[in-house]
Formats: structure tokens, C-alpha cells, sequence
């Protein structure tokens, strides 16, 4: 006989009471407060016939009921001994889905996972295929189904903590949607006749991870989920977690890197403490590295520390300070027992500096002079300086300048030469040199007499010249604009195009033979040129011509709020062309296109001080340009025939730092039934006891139970009734 | 039997009922205790007779020449005005008499027998209250100690505006306290007055009195007249028990199962040896002890203590046999008439 409910025959215990009710010592009814008990004695109680059992037939009677009761609770049922039958047990195709993403370095995290999925596989059945994957931005397959579908389970479990064991995390950051695909496809791979052969009907995919909140979980929706597979949690925490966690980063005008690496000025150390942290004293220092002499990188200095309280749960962002070097190197946090993020690689562009040459008679100190207002709207940027050179007669000064900052066929730091005085013969050559080099003239053709000095370099002819006599009355404005030319182009917006409250008082009257390639940017109202550009077909150099003079006694312009941005447009963005050389582990570095195959890459610092092998691998496809990918974060230096040709800092992925965990809902919310697929050990349970409720129901013993009990109670009523009446009877008589 | 059996006397309480205990039942229905204590007063000086003025002090002994510096306010001013002298009154204590209530509060005071009109604090209460209310009205300087097992409450003897109400409030509180300890408030008041004076010690003495007797000898070295006065149910006197039952201590909640055959008769002797055990300590000490119970009402008390504080101004300074342990109340024949 079984029986449905166990917890029930402690009900059996009740038949203690009865035994209780007749042994327990009644105290005496009456009790009465003294005021002193000081003269009475204790006299004790005499031992009455109570504290003796007086009728053992009725407490055996009485006894029994309640062990009949308690038993019938118990739902008692004969079993079948009729087998339970096999085929309807199925065993399971399990993935399990190791992270191995940065964020898998925390302390105390790794051993975890080694130690879990060693029980995580020990607990699956014999029957039960497995295989082994593990991700990062990538999922990579450790045990695959074939392969465990070939050997014997013992093996490839073996295989499995094997694998485990010799797994280290990567520094990438992990792609956990992209994983989950991959894994469900893998699952997938099974047609019907290998699972009935197998045996498998039930899909599971064990997900082993810190539980990090991914960023692209809602990727997933996209993801038609098998409704067949399910995913079962296995969240890691480790068993002794550090007293703190912190982490340190570079932000610049933008927490991302940018086309634009604008570090110099607006650039912040982001120290960020998570919650459960218990120190919030650090320090940051910033530690150079030594570049190689041919480099423009500062030279390392000794290293700065800087003192902070970050409290937990808080970021606190400051300013790099003044006496941390800066070029190539990293900011290191200490005072953080999790090493995890403490360490964030810089390598800040050099500073550029750029000259436009002014060939002038005049000065630039002067307000009365034109230079001394282009001087001071000359755009600016923080990797970059823009000089302005003057050189009034002295020929061979700019000259050699121009020569030696203009190595091969680049042209380098000389954004543009201004011309405003007629050229010696030797001058002219070096200005046709540097058009041909894709240089930028500008001519500024105020003056007449000038203007037919440069009438043959410009390609125009003057036809004379225009002066206001009234300068109230008699002005000139700007009629015939251009905005699709490149030097008018800020100011093609509705609210920038208003040109007329510029007066000018003064201009030269060119004109242009048919031949000669030339766009007119803005012409005055009485149709002379007053902005325009020359081309060539051979070469990409150009002219810009200028017939007026923006200085305040010749016209408005220069105090005009046109007159800064146009300088800007003309001289072109310094920081254009700049390189970017802070990167995220992932995201592809690029290479310029000279690379060939005599290529390098050497790590200058970071987990590594000698580059390993596959750390760093360059990819070219077609006409793209080449990139690098590397896969530990640090300082690179890309070489071409032993000469470096970029810097990159690599950092880990921000995201991995993050201390926000996935819940539950959210899997649920993009369609993942979460959830462990029953073992055939536990679906025989449920079967049986499924069986025995069926038998119970059926049999119904409880009912009999109830009978004879109630027949007792019967039974036991009389023999008390009797027995009362007996003692009644013999006080009586 | 009653151990104390009370007879009343119908010519101490002309105009109160026969039955001291229904006497006492009027009375002690008055909630105010201040009130309660002027009615107490009231009836037992209706009930003298005489000129209620005869009190403890304030009595007229004879002239001395004035003295410059003298106080003004004794001077004879009807002797100055009739013969032109100038003579001071003298009295027999120029200062008030001085006296302390000390009153027991301790748990088993709140003891009440199925027959008493009250309990034994209540009855307390009442008559302490009541020689406070009569010694203030004599100007006399009173002050109260309350006590358990430790002392609980002081007010120092004054006279002065509104100080009965002081002590009524002293009085007016509950019970306290785990145990009856008579050593304490003796030996504290034996530091606190150090003149001369009148003691009243009312508690039920239900409690060993090993050291009663040192205890009392200070206080009667430094000079003072002491009375005690034993308040006790009529059941603590006469334990009569039909059936078994369990006693438990209302002081430390003990519990004992008394055989009642065995029980009462064993009671009995124990109370009597402890009776006598105090009696002799007082009449060796020359301390006034006198023993009641709540149905004995508070006229025939008050008379009976007027009388030992007349006995006790007469023999000053006379044998102490005079002043030893007085009659229980209930058990003499009162003469009534003048204290």
C-alpha cells in the first residue's frame, strides 16, 4: 500500500494527547491570593486516581481514530505493478552558452564559471546530447552536437570541463543577441529523423553569464524564437566579490570617439564607482610611454597623481590636469581592488601647426591694414594651430619655406599664400610649383596697380577700378551670390544670406577671357567680380580672387558677422584630415591605403608588451581601404617599412563596465520562453505521480478510512456510556 | 475566632452607626482622600466633647523677662498694656511639633478578605491621612514617607500653605513594590530628622522583623515618640479554610498548595509568635505598638491614638513601662471623653 500524502501521518502523533489528558496532574481549582504566605508551609498535593490510566480499551479505541483519520489524509492507494512506459520520455539537446565577454574578468567571476558548469554538466542525464559555445562579439563553438553525437557522453563531458578549464575570457564586448541566434540555429540543425533517433525532442540552451544587460537585446525581436527551445539561466556572481569596482575613461567633447579627436581642452577623466562598493578613495596617475624618436609625441614626464572621491553608486568626471603628460600612455585608477577597468589607454593626436603666407607690403599689427582683421579670424582647433606669415619682399625666406615643409608632392602645413603685392620672377615659380601641388592662392586684387602686376598669374584683365565719392550715397553691396560655391556655402541658410548690409567703398574692375575656367562666387550690384575662383584641369590647385578689400575703411566686411566664417571656409578646417586614435575593442582600425604587404603592428603598451600572435590582424577586401583589428586593449603602432604611420589606443567596449543586469522580463519581453526542459528522470516522476492520483481516484480507500473510524467513535461512545453508567451506579449504591 | 474581635463602643460615636464596619463603609466610599480624612476627623472630634484645641503642642508654660532682640510676636501685649512690662509667653516647645507618617505600600498592603469593607492600605491611607489632616490643623509641621522595599516617596514635615495637599497626594497612590522592608524607611528617617519628634509606622509587619529592633532603638536614642500601628484584614488574623487551595503570594507571586486541615491550626501559631515578637521588641524600646484591623472604624482608632499621644506628653521624661505597647483596639474598653 502507498501512499499520495506523507506529511499528513504526522497527524498519527495526536494519539499522544489522550495519553496527556489522563497523565497530566490537575492542579487544584481553587487558588487564592494571600497577602504573605510567611506563616503557611507548602503541604504537597496528594496523588489523586487521575494521574492513572483508569480504561485502557476506551484510550486504544480513541487512539486508533485518530490514527485512522490521520491515515485516511494520507490518501492511501494500492499500487499497480504494471511498468510505467518508456517511449513517452524523450532525452534533451542541451547548448551551453558560456559568456566570455570583458565583463567575464571581474574578480572572482571566472572560477565560478569553471566550478558551475562543471556541477551543470554532472547534473544532465546520460541521454542527454550536449555541446559547449561561448561568446564575445563573436560566438565561437568549443564541444559541437556533431562531435558529442559521436562519442560517448563520459567523453564529451569530459571534453566539456576540459574546455572550460583551459577558457579564459576575452576583452571584447559581448554581442549576446547575435550569440543566441547563432546557438538556436546550431540547436536547430537536427532534422526529424536524427531526433527520433536520437531520442530528442526537447531544445534547451543554458545561458552562463554575469547577466549584464546587453545593448542589443531588442535585436531579438526581429528573431523568429523556436518555441521549442528553451533558455535557462545560470547567473554568475562571484563567491568573494571585490570591496570595490571602479573604472576609469576618457571623455572627450563626445563620449565617443569621433572623426574628430577634440581632447585638448574639453577632454574629462570619467571615474565611475558601482553601488556595492565599499572604497571611495582613489587615485588616478597617468603613465606614459616612451614612442620612438622619430615620433611628434611628447616625451613621458613623471607621473602626476591625482586624489578623488568617487562615492559608490556615483560618477565623478575631472578635468585632466595641466601637469598630466599627454600623447601616448594610460590613465591608471589604483586604490580599486577589482583591476577591471582601471586602466584606460590615451593617445592624443600632436599638435598640428599650419601657416597661411601673406605676401604683403603690409603689416598685420595695424589695425588700418587688412591682415591685422584676417589675423585675428583665422579659425583655431585643438590639435591644430594656424599661423599667419607675412613676408613683405624678403623672396627666398618663404620660398625655402615653402620648399622644405613641401617634401615629395605633399603640401603639408601651408594651407594657402594671400597675395596682395606683384611677385618677383623667382616668387612666381615657387607659387606655380605649389598650384601645381594642389596649393590655394589668394589674390587680393584691391589695388589696380597690383592687380595688373598679377593680371597674368589670375588670368583676368583689369579694366580699371571703382571708389565711392560719397561713402553714404555712393556704395557698392553684393548683388549676383553664389551659395553652391564652396566659399559661400556657410551662409546658404535663410537666415545667413543677407549680404546687404555690407557697404563697399572701393573695388577693382577685372574681367575674364572666354578660355580660362573660372565661377564667379558673389558679384557687386553693378556686375563687377567681386568673389571668384580659377581651376586647372591638370592639377587640383586653385585661385581665389578677391576685388575688394575688407578692411573698415574700404568696406563693411570685415566687421561684418559674414567675415569670420568666410575667412574660416577660405583657409580651409585645420582639423580636417585628422586621423582618429581611440577606438573601442571591435570596431575596425583603419590604415591609410599606401599599406602594403610590408606592414607591422607592434603593441607599445597594454596586456601585452610584444605583439602576439593573432592580436592583431589587418583586413583588405577589394578597393576598401585596410583596417586592423586587434583583440586586447592598449596602444598600437601601425607601421609600413619599420616606420609608424598611426597610433591607436584601444580600449574595452564602455558597455562591459556597466553594472545594470538583464532581468528575466526582458528575455520574456522579445519572445524567449525561459525555463529548464524536465530530465527523463523527473518526467518519470511527474508520470508516476501522475499514476498514483489516477489509482487513488479510483480506488478511493480514504472513504473505507472515514468508515471504520466513525464505526470506533461508535464503538467507543458505548463502552463510555457503559462504563459511566456503571460508576454511577456503584457511587449510588 | 477572630484574633482581634472588635466591640464597639455606642458612647465614643453617638452620632455614627452601631456597626464599625459600616461606619468605616461610609467613609470610605469618599474617593478624595483629603475629604475622606477631614470627615475621619470630623466625627472623632464631635465625638470628644471637649475643646478640640487641647493638641499635641502649643501649650502655655510660663513668662520670661523680654530680651531685646526677641520676637515681637510672643510678646504679651495684653500684660504689656495692663502692668507696662514687658514679658515673653514660653511655651513648652516654642518650635511646632514635629512629626512623620510612614506609610507601607508594599503589594501585600493591597490585601482585602472576602468580608472587609476595604483593603489594608485603604484603611492606611485613611488613617494616615487623617492625622495628617488633624496635626496640620493643630499647626503642626507633618511630613509623610512612603515605603515597599525601598523607599518610595518623601515629604519633609512643613507647615504651610497648601503642603496638606502635598501629603494627601504622597498618600493618594497605589501599590508598590515586591516585598514589605521596614529597615529602610527607618534607618532614612533616622538621617532626615534629627529632632525631635512623633513617628507613625503604619504597615501590616508581614514581614521578618529581626532587625525591628535596632532599627527602632535609633530612632528612640535621637528622642522620638514612636507609634506603630499594625493594620491587618480580619482573615489575617483568624485563617479559616474549608477546602484546598493554592496560595499565592501577592508580594512575589508564589505559589504553595495548603492542605486546609493542617494548615490554619499551623497559621494561627506562627502568626502569634511573630505577634509577640514585635510586642516585645516595642515594650523593650518603650515604642507604642498598637495592633487593628480594617473593621475596627476609624473614630474608635483615632481616639485610641490621641489617648497614647496624651499618654506619651504626660510621661515624658516618667518610666517607660507607661509608654510601653498599648491595648489592641477592639479588645479595651474605651473611656472615651478627653485624649
Amino acid at each position: 500500500m502507498s501512499v499520495l500524502f506523507w506529511l499528513f501521518g504526522l497527524g498519527a502523533l495526536a494519539i499522544a494527547f489522550p495519553f496527556l489528558f489522563h497523565l497530566i496532574r490537575r492542579q487544584p481549582q481553587g487558588q487564592m491570593e494571600f497577602s504573605s504566605l510567611m506563616f503557611l508551609r507548602p503541604t504537597p498535593p496528594r496523588i489523586s486516581r487521575r494521574s492513572r490510566i483508569d480504561n485502557w480499551l476506551l484510550l486504544l479505541l480513541r487512539c486508533l481514530v485518530l490514527v485512522l483519520i490521520a491515515f485516511a489524509f494520507m490518501r492511501p492507494f494500492l499500487p499497480d505493478n504494471a511498468s510505467l512506459l518508456q517511449d513517452n520520455t524523450v532525452a534533451r539537446r542541451v547548448a551551453i552558452l558560456v559568456d566570455t565577454s570583458a565583463s567575464m574578468r571581474r574578480v572572482g567571476v571566472w572560477p565560478e564559471v569553471q566550478s558551475k558548469i562543471d556541477s551543470l554538466v554532472d547534473s544532465f542525464e546520460p541521454q542527454d546530447q550536449l555541446a559547449l559555445f561561448h561568446f564575445d562579439q563573436q560566438t565561437h563553438t568549443l564541444v559541437d552536437f556533431d562531435a558529442a553525437s559521436n562519442r560517448e557522453r563520459a567523453d564529451t563531458a569530459a571534453d566539456i570541463k576540459q574546455s572550460i578549464q583551459s577558457l579564459t575570457p576575452s576583452w571584447m564586448a559581448g554581442n549576446l543577441s547575435a550569440a543566441l541566434t547563432s546557438v538556436v540555429n546550431q540547436l536547430l540543425q537536427i532534422n526529424d529523423v536524427e531526433m527520433d533517433q536520437a531520442g530528442v525532442s526537447q531544445l534547451q540552451i543554458v545561458l552562463v553569464s554575469d547577466m549584464q544587460e546587453p545593448a542589443d537585446l531588442q535585436t531579438l525581436q526581429m528573431f523568429q524564437w523556436p518555441e521549442a527551445v528553451k533558455l535557462e539561466l545560470l547567473p554568475i556572481e562571484p563567491a568573494q566579490p571585490a570591496t570595490s569596482d571602479a573604472r576609469v575613461s576618457l571623455v572627450a567633447a563626445s563620449s565617443e570617439p569621433s572623426d574628430t579627436d577634440t581632447p585638448s581642452e574639453t577632454a574629462r577623466l570619467r571615474v565611475s564607482n558601482v553601488r556595492r562598493s565599499q572604497e571611495a578613495g582613489f587615485e588616478i596617475s597617468w603613465t606614459g610611454i616612451e614612442p620612438r624618436p622619430d615620433s611628434d609625441y611628447e616625451q613621458p614626464v613623471s607621473p602626476a597623481r591625482l586624489p578623488l572621491q568617487v562615492p559608490p553608486g556615483t560618477v565623478q568626471t575631472v578635468e585632466i590636469p595641466e601637469d598630466f603628460s599627454r600623447g601616448l600612455g594610460s590613465f591608471q585608477l589604483s586604490g580599486d581592488s577589482d583591476l577591471f577597468g582601471n586602466q584606460f589607454y590615451a593617445a592624443t593626436p600632436q599638435l598640428r601647426k599650419l601657416r597661411l603666407i601673406a605676401l604683403s607690403n603690409q603689416g598685420m599689427d595695424n589695425p588700418s591694414t587688412s591682415l591685422f582683421y584676417l589675423k585675428h579670424a583665422l579659425p583655431q582647433s585643438a590639435n591644430s594651430q594656424l599661423e599667419l606669415n607675412v613676408y613683405a619682399a624678403d623672396q627666398s625666406e618663404w620660398i625655402a619655406t615653402i620648399q622644405s615643409e613641401t617634401p615629395g608632392e605633399n603640401v603639408t602645413d601651408c594651407v594657402a599664400i594671400l597675395i596682395e603685392r606683384p611677385l618677383e620672377e623667382r616668387e612666381n615659380e615657387a607659387i606655380q610649383t605649389y598650384l601645381q601641388q594642389g596649393g590655394r592662392l589668394i589674390l587680393k586684387l584691391d589695388d589696380a596697380e597690383t592687380a595688373e602686376q598679377l593680371q597674368e598669374l589670375g588670368g583676368y584683365k583689369v579694366a580699371g577700378s571703382w571708389a565711392a565719392e560719397d561713402e553714404k550715397v555712393d556704395y557698392l553691396l553684393l548683388g549676383d551670390l553664389d551659395f553652391r560655391h564652396w566659399t559661400l556655402a556657410p551662409f546658404q541658410q535663410l537666415g545667413f544670406n543677407d549680404f546687404t548690409r555690407i557697404h563697399f567703398w572701393q573695388a577693382t574692375a577685372i574681367e575674364f577671357p572666354e578660355d580660362q575656367q573660372i565661377q564667379i562666387a558673389a558679384k557687386f550690384d553693378n556686375n563687377l567680380p567681386a568673389i571668384w575662383e580659377k581651376t586647372y584641369a591638370d592639377h587640383t590647385g586653385s585661385i581665389v580672387g578677391i576685388t575688394f578689400d575688407w578692411q573698415p575703411e574700404r568696406s563693411q566686411f570685415a566687421l561684418s558677422s559674414k567675415f569670420v566664417p568666410w575667412v574660416g571656409q577660405l583657409v580651409g578646417d585645420p582639423s580636417a584630415g585628422q586621423t582618429p586614435v581611440s577606438y573601442w575593442l571591435g570596431q575596425p582600425l583603419p590604415l591609410p591605403s599606401t599599406m602594403d604587404e610590408n606592414w607591422k603592428v607592434e603593441a607599445l603598451a597594454g596586456e601585452t608588451t610584444g605583439l602576439e600572435m593573432g592580436a592583431a590582424q589587418l583586413h583588405q577586401s577589394g578597393d576598401d581601404p585596410p583596417w586592423l583589428s586587434v583583440s586586447r586593449p592598449g596602444i598600437y603602432s601601425a607601421k609600413q617599412d619599420e616606420q609608424p604611420i598611426q597610433y591607436f589606443a584601444v580600449n574595452v567596449h564602455p558597455d562591459e563596465f556597466s553594472d545594470h543586469l538583464i532581468l528575466d522580463q526582458q528575455f520574456e519581453t522579445v519572445g524567449i520562453p525561459l525555463g529548464r526542459h524536465p530530465s527523463e528522470s523527473e518526467q518519470l516522476q511527474q508520470e508516476r505521480l501522475k499514476k498514483d492520483v489516477e489509482l487513488e481516484e479510483g480506488q478511493k480507500l480514504w472513504k473505507y478510512l472515514v468508515a471504520a473510524s466513525l464505526f470506533l467513535l461508535i464503538a467507543e461512545m458505548g463502552i463510555a456510556g457503559k462504563t459511566a453508567r456503571r460508576i454511577q451506579e456503584s457511587s449510588a449504591t | 475566632m477572630s484574633l482581634f474581635s472588635s466591640q464597639s463602643d455606642s458612647r465614643t460615636q453617638p452620632s455614627s452607626p452601631s456597626n464599625p464596619a459600616l461606619a468605616n463603609l461610609e467613609v470610605v466610599r469618599i474617593q478624595n482622600l483629603e475629604l475622606r480624612a477631614k470627615v475621619i476627623v470630623e466625627g472623632f472630634m464631635s465625638g470628644l466633647h471637649r475643646s478640640p484645641y487641647h493638641g499635641f503642642s502649643v501649650e502655655f508654660t510660663d513668662y520670661r523677662q523680654y530680651t531685646p532682640g526677641d520676637d515681637l510676636r510672643y510678646l504679651d501685649w495684653k500684660l504689656l498694656a495692663r502692668a507696662d512690662r514687658k514679658y515673653i509667653k514660653r511655651f513648652e516647645d516654642e518650635t511646632n511639633l514635629r512629626s512623620y507618617l510612614l506609610v507601607d505600600f508594599s503589594k501585600s498592603m493591597a490585601y482585602r478578605g472576602p468580608n472587609a469593607t476595604c483593603s489594608k492600605i485603604h484603611y492606611a491611607q485613611s488613617i494616615a491621612a487623617a492625622l495628617a489632616y488633624f496635626l496640620n490643623r493643630q499647626r503642626d509641621a507633618v511630613g509623610v514617607l512612603t515605603f515597599a522595599d525601598q523607599v518610595l516617596d518623601t515629604v519633609p514635615p512643613r507647615f504651610r500653605s497648601g503642603h496638606l495637599r502635598r501629603l494627601m497626594l504622597a498618600l493618594d497612590r497605589n501599590v508598590d513594590g515586591a516585598s514589605t522592608n521596614l529597615s529602610i524607611p527607618l534607618t532614612q528617617l533616622t538621617n532626615l530628622m534629627q529632632k525631635r519628634g512623633l513617628v507613625f509606622l503604619l504597615s501590616d509587619y508581614l514581614a521578618p522583623v529581626d532587625n525591628l529592633q535596632q532599627d527602632l532603638s535609633y530612632l528612640r536614642s535621637i528622642g522620638h515618640d514612636v507609634i506603630l500601628l499594625r493594620v491587618l484584614d480580619p482573615s489575617e488574623t483568624d485563617l479559616k479554610l474549608e477546602q484546598s487551595v493554592m496560595f499565592r503570594d501577592m508580594e512575589t507571586g508564589k505559589q504553595i498548595y495548603v492542605d486546609p486541615e493542617s494548615a490554619s491550626k499551623e497559621y494561627r501559631q506562627r502568626f502569634l509568635e511573630h505577634e509577640q515578637q514585635i510586642q516585645q521588641v516595642c515594650a523593650g524600646l518603650g515604642v507604642n505598638y498598637l495592633p487593628t484591623t480594617t473593621d475596627v472604624s476609624f473614630n474608635q482608632l483615632m481616639i485610641q491614638l490621641v489617648q497614647l499621644r496624651s499618654q506619651l506628653a504626660a510621661g515624658r521624661g516618667g518610666s517607660r513601662d507607661n509608654l510601653a505597647s498599648a491595648t489592641p483596639v477592639g479588645e479595651r474598653e474605651f473611656k472615651g471623653g478627653t485624649a
